[in-house]
């Protein structure tokens, strides 16, 4: 039990990389995107490509490491491309508009994975090395611990960006009003294209560990990690980074305990369906939302 | 008829036929494309009515096949399989739309998809519940493939009659209110609550008929692959790029999307096979359909339809109607007055009271702001009376007090009965009317259908039954309807009744909300800055009609105004406020003769002209 | 749509419908085919059809055979699956077809939907006038398609025909060996030749597969061995972490890998990263391809398959290599998908043959319920009354430098 406990968590944990991103894009341009795990996703594969083929061109095969850094760049410049042909037209209209959009550019994106790179699995050994921890029982891959650390400093580093910096403090600004936050001065396109920069990048990041810690990457699986990710970001309050993560912990421990002690079919999926909905129920605006944000 | 209205109906007709001709194996896909339709028209109820979004509509369709097989299966026979189907649809689709009353639009496309993996995961891997292994068997009438598409194209029919029924009933007027208006909806007496739950037992209902036009063909349905997360999305898809709200374009995306790619294997210039490139291009079009072209292919069709018009003149005519309310002499109007008067009550023992409205000593607050400071006021039967202040000072936050739209501590009584804990609703039934500074109406609809949206209160039949058209229903729908067209005479506006309430000016919407008001029968009308945005003569002649809607229609009138030359021309008492506080009361002339009041809200630069001459 | 218009159309489907029989001659000419005999109709037996029977699809020069392929949609086979099938019949007709007769192929894909194949088989059969078809898609889009296979009367070869074939269903044949028969083989491989004393099986969680586990764990029983750890994992899942970790805390020397490919390399993958190395096992046409350990190269070394072909390092495998790989050897055959095509077309073709000059559906009906043939490179067939699932012998496959080579020749049994 203990060990199903710690490995749902590391699982949770890669799950909220994705979710702390959800939640940046949110604030600074209050939609909702379900595209986040394609996004690295596209990234990984391509980096995976140049390991297995060589880049195209240069014949140079990139080493193992580097496919991390690739799906973190990838993810980023997906990203920023994103924002600034689609998303950034869709800020002044209703946001349920900019989550059907996230929603077709989620397709798009694995529909192209699907054309460029296959539909079998993709192999994805581990960018960070093979060795493990054992732990209470249980041994935790190399992907699963990195993806522990990671959380931990993401959330400290966005925690301190947000609140400490100006350009973060300019984020927490538009979320407010954007209208009024351009009058203000707040360079309001750039934090559009900062959020979701940043959120490409942490979700290349998780596809990197997610794939290897899972044995390997298929197209639409990360889709699958993103929907986790959302749940976790709207048990936790969509406007709150923290409550992102802890809502994406309780996914992936609430999946990993009761997918590893009932053999019902389905019983994790039904397991999150009741999370999600008591948590709505119960309390509206998300265990660590503030009053009124979604 | 129209050019386009001629237009779009030979369109239809030659589809029809070219469909019926075109071979029995391609009758056997469009029966698919069909139910796919008919799935998305249902979506399309939520996504267009309430605006919110379900990712578990495939969910939905297979419980609706799934039900019907197992039914069938069992002995049902084939109607009462397909009932059996739509019912627990029905059931699953309010049950997945519970979470709506509590929480909004974005969090509900999760939790539909947290339902959607779930039934994929859960449901769909029991075999009791995927009927695995039996099978419906379709009755004799039903056996050709012809037959079973007029079959599908009969329940396409009833779709769209219901989708129709629904535009022009109590409760179909209701979803569009929740969506934009919710909160002040409640005023003409909608409740949100219900009104979503019906919402989604409609959408759910549809596609349950989907599912059961989808079993009939089946005959038994091995596989779940229809029923999965990505036919949910591709039937969003369908309702985005198609249009939400249009069914001519949601027919047509059904068709590109589901039908192309089993009748062309390869798109010619291109030489790519279809089955490869359509769904790819679809999604891009879901995004490219979002970003600029929202109303989608239904947008593209009303643009022909209105170019075409331009060819006729009577088309030409009814696009450009004047939009300013035609003169009305009240005093002729009597007739329609006593009718708009005439409005049931429910039967109250009062004791006679000097004072229409009584508020005593009402105090609201949000968190640490005090918005009314213990104010108490009385409004009188047959009077005008005027409530002035600077912005701030709680005017409009009082109106809100009396809807019941705010939490208030203190005592409102009208006619005697307080108000308080009192839901809008129930003061709409007894008597109370508003106007909102920004407007309280439905943009998106037309005049006529706001000025019936007001009257909500008035139908007695619940809005399910009136949907179906039971009961009373009818009889209500068509007094609703007279009055309302008796409204919109009173104030000059039954050549706009058709014309959509956004694309008026917004002096005319104004007048269109006082009309609206009116139509709901009150005997107390709160008029919240009526002549904002109008020009002096319009001022004028809007304050000589409160004049006579108190004379002619014996209403009695507050009005929340800045224009002080018309507080004094027409008001009869007045009250000044300031800061949430009542600073001063009395007969126009009184009042803005006081020197705080000078101050607070006709500015300084007023003292020295003293006042009410400006 | 305006209220009168919607109530126009309703009024004139209704009457359209209640008008039926008017419209059942269309231009298809197959007057009576456009109604389907609901199920509980009686399918007329051969016997009481005289002579060869109907022959669409059949001239002096030609024969046309239909193919029901998922070559797009969520479960898609790579197209070295369809050149395989054209390289075959390519073959038989560039040495005069079969009784002087060229074959030609239609392949439609049925986009991994029962619904879209049942439509394309009804195309086929209606449009193309197809003489037989082949069947290849997942299991319960087979049966779907099976079944409406047999209400139309259409000899059908699928590459696994369903484990409770139903006995009114004799048009369907299945070319490799039934699941209940193979789990039982399983069993014994394991503890007769594998020598192994704790077994394990991790299965899909759906029902089809319940025959071939309980022929299995019940047979382990039987001989001796322990199945250590059983369990039903989702076919989508990606997270197998806990399986890998009570796998590896079982003991369990042979594992069995009851599922498809995807969940099979990543369980494997994650089991190696948690270090823990059995022999893996994949039973017949679920993950016995060389494509699999391009996702797991290192996880599934010293694997195990059951296959129902000869892999490609196997000389009998050499004709077929020489047809794929075409004029000059351009082609690469490194993977094993394009066999699958070849060795059914075998079967096919063969079965036509012994149907002879006088071609009819009826009579290649009787030519395969009859049917006892040893192809090159597929395990031999030997169809008879009743008997319609046809391969009750497996070749054993072992993994050595990422790709299949063969450990035993085809056996039906493996005792002591």
């Amino acid at each position: 039990m203990i060990a199903r406990i710690i490995t749902g968590l590391s699982a949770g944990a890669a799950y909220a990389i994705v979710a702390v991103g959800v939640v940046l894009i949110f604030k600074g341009t209050k939609a909702l995107s379900v595209a986040q795990g394609e996004i690295g996703a596209f990234g990984f594969f391509l980096g995976l490509r140049w390991a297995d083929r060589g880049v195209p061109g240069l014949g140079w095969h990139v080493p193992r490491f580097a496919t991390l850094l690739i799906a973190i760049v990838i993810g980023a410049l997906v990203g920023a491309v994103l924002e600034r042909t689609v998303m950034r037209r869709l800020v002044t209209r209703p946001p349920l508009d900019a989550l059907i959009a996230t929603l077709g550019i989620a397709l798009f994106l694995a529909l192209l994975e699907k054309e460029m790179f296959g539909t079998a699995t993709q192999f994805a050994p581990s960018p960070v090395g093979e060795w493990k921890i054992e732990l209470l029982g249980t041994s935790l891959t190399a992907p699963r611990v990195i993806a522990i650390v990671s959380v931990l400093i993401v959330a400290a580093a966005v925690w301190l960006f947000l609140n400490r910096t100006k350009f973060g403090l300019a984020v927490l600004a538009t979320t407010g009003d954007p209208v009024v936050a351009r009058v203000l001065g707040v360079p309001v396109n750039r934090v559009y294209r900062f959020t979701w920069v940043a959120a490409g990048a942490l979700s290349g990041l998780a596809a990197a560990l997610l794939g290897p810690a899972f044995g390997g990457l298929t197209p639409f699986d990360m889709t699958r990690f993103s929907l986790r990710a959302l749940a976790g970001a709207v048990i936790g309050g969509l406007d709150s980074v923290w409550g992102a993560i802890v809502g994406c912990l309780a996914i992936g421990v609430l999946e990993g305990v009761v997918g590893g002690s009932v053999s019902t079919a389905g019983a994790p999926e039904l397991a999150v369906l009741a999370l999600v909905l008591a948590t709505l129920l119960l309390r509206p605006r998300g265990l660590l939302g503030a009053e009124g944000a979604a | 008829m129209t050019p386009s209205r001629i237009l779009g109906t030979v369109t239809v007709g030659a589809a029809i036929v070219w469909s019926l001709l075109a071979g029995d194996v391609r009758l056997s896909i469009l029966v698919g494309v069909t139910a796919t339709a008919i799935a998305a028209l249902g979506l399309d109820v939520l996504v267009a009515r309430t605006g919110q979004l379900s990712l578990a509509h495939a969910a939905f369709l297979g419980i609706g096949a799934f039900t019907v097989v197992n039914a069938g299966d069992r002995g049902a026979p084939w109607p009462l399989a397909l009932l059996a189907g739509v019912v627990a649809t029905t059931f699953a689709a309010t049950i997945a739309g519970l979470p709506s009353l509590r929480i909004r639009g974005l969090q509900i496309a999760i939790t539909t998809l947290a339902f959607q993996v779930f039934a994929e995961k859960f449901l769909f891997t029991r075999d009791d519940v995927t009927a695995a292994g039996r099978t419906l068997e379709r009755p004799a009438f039903l056996r050709g493939d012809v037959q079973l598409y007029l079959f599908a194209l009969s329940c396409l029919a009833l779709v769209l009659l219901l989708r129709r029924r629904l535009a022009v009933t109590k409760g179909g007027r209701s979803f569009q209110a929740v969506r934009d208006v919710e909160a002040r909806a409640q005023c003409f007496g909608v409740q949100p609550g219900p009104s979503k739950l019906l919402a989604y037992a409609i959408s759910g209902a549809i596609v349950g008929l989907a599912g059961g036009v989808l079993a009939l063909k089946a005959g038994s349905i091995s596989a779940k692959d229809p029923f999965l997360l990505l036919e949910s999305l591709q039937l969003v898809a369908i309702v985005v790029v198609g249009g939400s709200g249009s069914a001519a374009g949601i027919l047509t995306a059904a068709v590109l999307v589901k039908a192309l790619p089993q009748i062309i294997t390869e798109i010619p210039l291109v030489h790519l096979r279809a089955d490869r490139v359509v769904p790819i291009a679809s999604a891009a079009l879901l995004v490219f359909a979002v970003v600029a072209q929202p109303t989608g292919i239904g947008g593209v069709y009303r643009a022909i339809g209105r170019a075409v018009d331009r060819f006729s003149p009577r088309g030409r005519r009814e696009a450009r109607p004047d939009p300013r309310p035609h003169a009305v002499d009240l005093d002729a109007a009597a007739r329609q007055a006593v009718t708009l008067r005439s409005v049931e009550r429910e039967f109250q023992l009062q004791m006679p009271v000097r004072a229409l409205l009584e508020a005593r000593d009402v105090r609201v607050a949000f968190g640490g702001v005090v918005a009314i400071d213990g104010v108490s006021l009385e409004v009188r039967r047959g009077e005008i009376v005027g409530l002035i202040g600077a912005n701030g000072a709680g005017k409009s936050t009082f109106f809100n007090a009396v809807s019941g739209l705010v939490p208030v501590t203190g005592s409102i009584r009208f006619r005697g009965v307080e108000l308080v804990g009192a839901s809008p609703a129930r003061r709409s039934a007894l008597g109370i009317a508003r106007t909102f500074q920004d407007m309280g109406l439905v943009r998106a609809e037309t005049v006529r259908e706001n000025v019936l949206l007001a009257q909500t209160w008035l139908a007695r039949a619940p809005a399910a039954v009136s949907l179906l058209g039971l009961g009373t229903s009818v009889h209500d729908e068509r007094h609703l309807r007279r009055r309302a067209g008796l409204a919109l005479e009173l104030f000059g506006l039954e050549h706009l009744a058709e014309m959509s309430l956004g694309e008026l000016p917004y002096g005319t919407m104004r007048i269109v909300e006082i009309a609206a008001a009116v139509a709901a029968g009150p005997d107390l009308l709160l008029l919240d800055e009526a002549t904002a945005g109008l020009g002096p003569e319009e001022s004028h002649a809007l304050g000589d009609r409160f004049v006579a809607l108190r004379d002619e229609l014996g209403l009695t009138l507050v009005v929340i105004e800045h224009h002080v030359p018309l507080v004094a021309r027409v008001c009869d008492y007045v009250y000044c406020l300031e800061s949430g506080a009542l600073i001063a009361e009395g007969s126009p002339s009184d009042v803005t003769a006081q020197p705080r009041v000078i101050e607070s809200f006709l500015g300084g630069s007023a003292a020295a002209t003293g006042g009410a001459t400006r | 749509m305006s209220r009168r218009s919607t109530i126009a159309l309703l009024l004139a489907a209704v009457l359209g419908t209640a008008c039926g029989p008017r419209f059942d001659d269309d231009a298809g000419g197959l007057g009576s085919a456009t109604t389907v005999p609901g199920p509980g109709a009686t399918v007329p037996t051969p016997s009481t059809i005289a002579g060869p029977g109907p022959a669409p699809g059949v001239t002096d020069t030609e024969i046309k055979i239909g193919y029901l392929l998922p070559l797009t949609g969520a479960a898609p086979i790579p197209s070295r699956f369809d050149k395989g099938v054209n390289a075959y019949w390519d073959y038989v007709n560039e040495r005069g077809g079969i009784d002087g007769r060229q074959v030609k192929v239609v392949i439609e894909d049925t986009e991994s939907q029962a619904e879209v194949g049942k439509d394309k088989a009804k195309k086929l059969i209606e449009s193309d006038k197809v003489f037989a078809v082949v069947v290849l898609d997942r299991l319960e889009n087979q049966e779907a398609i099976g079944r409406y296979l047999n209400d139309r009367q259409i000899p059908n070869l699928a590459i696994q025909a369903p484990a409770n074939l139903p006995a009114d269903q004799i048009w369907s044949f299945g070319v490799t060996i039934d699941h209940a028969v193979q789990g039982r083989l399983a069993a014994q491989y394991f503890v007769h030749e594998l020598d192994a004393t704790k077994v394990a099986i991790v299965y899909e969680n759906t029902p089809t597969l319940d025959p071939g586990r309980e022929a299995f764990e019940a047979e382990a029983d039987a001989l001796g061995a322990d199945v250590v750890y059983s369990k039903a994992i989702d076919g989508q899942g990606n997270d197998f972490s806990s399986e890998a970790l009570a796998l590896s805390q079982s003991g369990a020397e042979v594992v069995w890998l009851y599922m498809a490919p995807t969940p099979a390399a990543k369980l494997a993958n994650q089991a190696d990263a948690a270090g823990f190395h059995p022999v893996w096992f994949a039973n017949s046409i679920s993950w016995a391809f060389n494509l699999v350990f391009a996702v797991g190269p290192e996880s599934l070394v010293g694997a195990r398959a059951f296959s129902p072909w000869l892999p490609l390092a196997d000389a009998r495998a050499e004709t077929f290599l020489e047809a794929f790989r075409g004029p000059g050897g351009a082609e690469a055959a490194d993977d094993d998908l394009g066999i699958v095509g070849w060795g059914i077309g075998q079967i096919l073709a063969e079965a036509i043959a012994n149907a002879g000059p006088e071609l009819g559906q009826n009579s290649l009906r009787d030519a395969l319920q009859h049917l006892q043939f040893e192809p090159d490179i597929w395990a031999p067939i030997a169809f008879d009354d009743g008997v319609r699932q046809g391969a009750n012998q497996v070749a054993v496959l072992k993994e050595e430098d990422g790709h299949w080579v063969l450990e035993h020749d085809f056996a039906g049994e493996f005792p002591e």
